[in-house]
């Protein structure tokens, strides 16, 4: 995988010829490259983080699984999984994923190494703005891991650090230090990402090339433009609750916190009149946002890739805008739907039930224009095209559950249950994932110069699909059987609720053996990106292999020279032939065949 | 006088709101659904007039 | 029109011409009549295209930026509502309301017309940064009245931003010698909150003006000042509406 030098930079300008000072031309190069502000190098960094992140959020995951199917299992070189060594997994395992992979990977990823070319410009609008981001994002990533190594451990409140129990370190181990540095590390990440929306939102506004009106921008350009919209709102909202928390924490106010309270058999008193229901209410109008940002970029590409792999245009491209559109400002306000048992007002709920159950409209109407698009097309089943279609199974499958979640009657019984993490992690970890291998797939000849194996690639997604589906299927039913979530041990409860929980024993078993498998599933991606490191670039001529449409496939949009003419799109993306052997790209000014005119 | 822990806590002193603060809390939700709708749509207006 | 700003021949041919001073600093976005060799701006990518490209995004950048901020306070707005209104219930099952008002230094109203002065002197500087005379005064050579012009009002800005930021401290300290302390009341906790958070987006302005001036001073492009004296005016005034915005929610929200 060749990181692209800094366009206008000449490698090794006045380096001596001697070969023997290779670490020290490394040293000097290697600042050039850390500290660049080119976009695609900035992509890089932010995948790199994200690798780190979702291998580390993986190991996580995998450690509760086994703790969870068999509670005696003594995690090697460390001993038995306590309680809270449990909920520090939790909250580790969901603050990594949800912020460093899901938010990072999909939009500052593959935005930065995609969205210019896709636009048809050379630069972004503030590059030392995005290299900030990065940098933070970095520095965010690397106090949130020191959290492990604190007295006290990492944080044990869940991913949403719901106050009193964050407010205090009384709440138990991790509290304390590691709660400080959890809240340091996301509002870092929350700066971080609102400059680096800035910089795309900017970019995006300002600097199409000639001829991209708003309604040729691919689908892909209308996920991240809707998704950094959505950043800029929700992030600044959560930087406004974190502060509020630290100052509950540190500075004797009671935002958060009610005027008596007992945390670990300790009075609290007159702390405050506050009430934990407001950290609900403006974490979760970060909260559900963020889930549209995870998942709207891969919502984009999906389309993008059916049609193309189809050689059919985007069933009802105009619609599909709106609906991307539509998703994103649903998503402001129906944070709601997080706080059904934490004692909302009845009216508050119904309002927020009616506003959830109307995303299912533009959603169906986008799983609709996918069937549709390569309804009876004859498909090419390429690697991406797979996982595009993996991401619309996944996404059914889990939004399928969203309007079940969406009625407050039904979310008293299951929001505390497993239900709702098969919920969450088909519709946002899974269908994100899918999304995240797609984007991989399909861009690696413009990223690594290379094309992944196909056949490693399919292995790849059919043992994936298998193993997710295998994974977070048999949660609904654990948590239709009532197995609550958050908790360590199943085992050991006394009461009726023991025979209950003791009948999803064996269930546990086959999904931490699930997850096991998904997890040995990576291998054959990780040993194809491996395999494609050694073999020799492709043949520039062979610079489209997939016969996309769109910009970035444009010859050398990826690595323009400053001298190139700058670019031109003269049509929409998903120009084909019937017989799909023909197509016209965006950039080029012969239509091959005709159609109906733009 | 009430003396809870964890969600029973949060339910219970929820339950007791009095209607002001129940009020509050709702002009509170109508302010940050409406700012961060009337911004979104700002946005979208803003890509749309930009050529 | 176009043909009597096009450069004259020996400074077109100059090289390392980053928009700077060598072509006519006025946007006209005619490109001049030059074709072929890159005089046409019209043949530049965007974002290369001349001053007006570059102000207007970085305006955009400014407006998304201040959408954040904006979010930011009206959660913290949101709070302040809730908080207000909140209260608990006593053993004798009386609610009680804890919040008390805090009585804000009248320090503040001087503070306030500080800060809207320097919002009209920030404006007149930032059109002096576009009058068309100067800067062709400053393209043929005789000197650079608009970065003279601009400097002295930015400068004035930035003595009354200084002074807010002063007057801010004072009605800090006076607090605090009445013993009204963050921790003091639930009041108290959203007077230090707001009148801090916007210090320190006053204190970026002040760093942006103190750039600002820096740019007036040292850079040869004409456009460079202009965008970064239109995007600092344009913060500072947006801070000082938040700030008027604010102080009526302190002064008559409590």
């Amino acid at each position: 995988m060749s990181i692209p030098t800094t366009p206008g930079t000449p490698p090794n300008q006045g380096a001596p010829s001697s070969r023997g000072f290779i670490a020290l031309r490394w040293a000097r190069r290697a600042p050039r490259a850390i500290f660049s502000t080119d976009h695609r190098i900035i992509g890089f960094g932010y995948l790199v983080i994200s690798l780190i992140a979702v291998i580390l959020g993986s190991l996580l995951s995998l450690v509760m699984r086994m703790h969870l199917a068999w509670p005696s299992w003594q995690l090697p070189l460390h001993g038995p999984i306590l309680p809270e060594e449990y909920l520090a997994l939790v909250t580790m395992h969901g603050t990594l994923m949800l912020f460093f992979v899901l938010t990072v990977a999909p939009q500052s990823g593959f935005g930065n190494l995609i969205l210019p070319a896709q636009l048809g410009t050379r630069h972004m609008a503030f590059p030392r703005l995005n290299a900030l981001g990065l940098y933070l994002t970095a520095l965010a990533l690397i106090i949130l891991v020191a959290a492990f190594f604190v007295p006290g451990g990492a944080p044990i409140g869940g991913w949403t650090a719901y106050p009193p129990l964050s407010s205090t370190p009384l709440a138990g181990p991790g509290e304390g230090l590691g709660m400080d540095l959890w809240l340091a590390s996301i509002a870092l990440f929350a700066v971080a990402t609102t400059l680096s929306s800035i910089n795309m939102l900017t970019t995006i506004t300002k600097l199409r090339c000639e001829g991209l009106t708003w309604e040729r921008l691919p689908l892909t350009v209308w996920g991240w433009f809707t998704a950094a919209i959505l950043s800029i709102i929700a992030f600044s909202v959560l930087l406004a609750a974190i502060l509020l928390l630290f100052c509950d924490r540190h500075l004797h106010s009671g935002f958060f916190l009610p005027a008596q309270d007992l945390i670990s058999g300790v009075l609290l008193q007159h702390r405050g009149d506050g009430s934990p229901l407001l950290w609900l209410h403006l974490f979760w109008f970060f909260g559900h946002p963020e889930v549209y940002i995870a998942i709207l970029p891969g919502m984009g590409l999906t389309s993008m890739v059916i049609a193309n792999f189809s050689r059919r245009r985007v069933f009802a491209y105009r619609l599909m805008i709106a609906t991307t559109l539509l998703i994103g400002f649903l998503g402001i306000i129906v944070w709601g739907h997080h706080m059904f048992v934490a004692g909302l007002n009845p009216f508050a709920g119904t309002a927020f039930s009616i506003s959830t159950i109307a995303i299912a409209i533009p959603a169906a109407a986008k799983v609709f224009s996918w069937l549709a698009t390569t309804w009876g097309s004859r498909p090419r089943l390429t690697t991406p095209m797979l996982f595009a279609l993996g991401f619309v199974s996944l996404f059914i499958t889990g939004g399928l559950t969203g309007p079940i979640l969406a009625q407050p009657i039904l979310d008293e019984y299951l929001h505390n249950t497993f239900f709702v993490v098969a919920h969450f992690h088909l519709i946002m970890a899974m269908a994100g994932v899918f999304g995240l291998f797609c984007a991989t797939y399909y861009w690696a000849p413009l990223l690594f110069h290379r094309t992944l194996s196909e056949p490693l690639g399919k292995l790849h997604f059919w043992t994936t699909l298998l193993g997710a589906y295998s994974t977070f299927l048999p949660m609904h039913f654990t948590g239709l059987a009532a197995e609550p979530r958050h908790y360590s041990q199943l085992t050991g409860i006394a009461g009726p609720s023991a025979t209950l929980l003791q009948s999803t024993l064996p269930l546990q078993r086959h999904i931490t053996a699930s997850a096991i498998f998904l997890l040995c599933a990576q291998l054959p991606f990780f040993l194809n990106l491996l395999l494609a490191w050694r073999r020799p670039a492709n043949d520039p001529a062979d610079a489209n292999p997939w016969h996309a449409t769109t910009m970035e496939w444009a010859p050398n949009a990826l690595n323009p020279h400053p001298n190139d003419e700058p670019s031109i799109v003269y049509r929409g993306p998903s120009h084909y032939t019937d017989s799909g052997k023909e197509f016209s790209p965006q950039w080029s000014p012969v239509n091959t065949f005709n159609t109906e005119a733009e | 006088m009430t003396i809870l822990q964890g969600c029973a806590q949060c339910l219970d002193s929820t339950r007791a709101t009095p209607p002001t603060v129940q009020a509050a809390y709702r002009h509170a939700i109508i302010l940050l659904a409406s700012a961060g709708a009337t911004l979104f749509i700002a946005g979208t207006l803003l890509l749309r007039r930009q050529r | 029109m176009p043909s009597t700003i096009t450069p004259p021949e020996i400074d077109r041919h100059r090289i390392s011409d980053g928009n700077n001073g060598h072509r006519p600093p006025t946007d006209k976005r005619t490109g001049g009549n030059g074709e072929g060799d890159g005089d046409n701006w019209n043949n530049r990518p965007r974002g290369h295209r001349g001053p007006h490209e570059r102000i207007s995004q970085a305006r955009i950048g400014l407006f998304f930026a201040l959408g954040g901020d904006l979010m930011f306070f009206v959660a913290l707005i949101s709070v302040f509502f809730v908080t207000k209104a909140s209260g608990h219930f006593d053993a004798y099952d009386h609610f009680i309301n804890s919040w008390l008002p805090t009585a804000i230094p009248s320090i503040l109203w001087l503070n306030t017309i500080a800060l809207l002065l320097s919002s009209v002197t920030a404006e007149i500087a930032r059109r002096a940064m576009f009058r068309e005379v100067d800067a062709m005064d400053e393209w043929f050579g005789l000197g650079r009245p608009v970065s003279y012009r601009a400097a002295i009002w930015l400068s004035a800005t930035l003595a009354l931003g200084l002074l807010f930021l002063a007057g801010q401290w004072v009605a800090w300290d006076q607090l605090a010698a009445q013993h009204v302390f963050f921790r003091s009341n639930p009041s108290s906790h959203f007077f230090y909150l707001i009148t801090i958070t916007h210090a320190v987006h006053l204190f970026l302005g002040i760093v942006g003006l103190i750039v600002a001036l820096a740019a007036l001073k040292f850079s040869r492009s004409l456009a460079t000042r202009q965008v970064w004296v239109d995007t600092t005016v344009w913060y500072w005034h947006v801070m000082g509406a938040l700030w008027i915005f604010l102080f009526l929610l302190l002064e008559f929200g409590q």
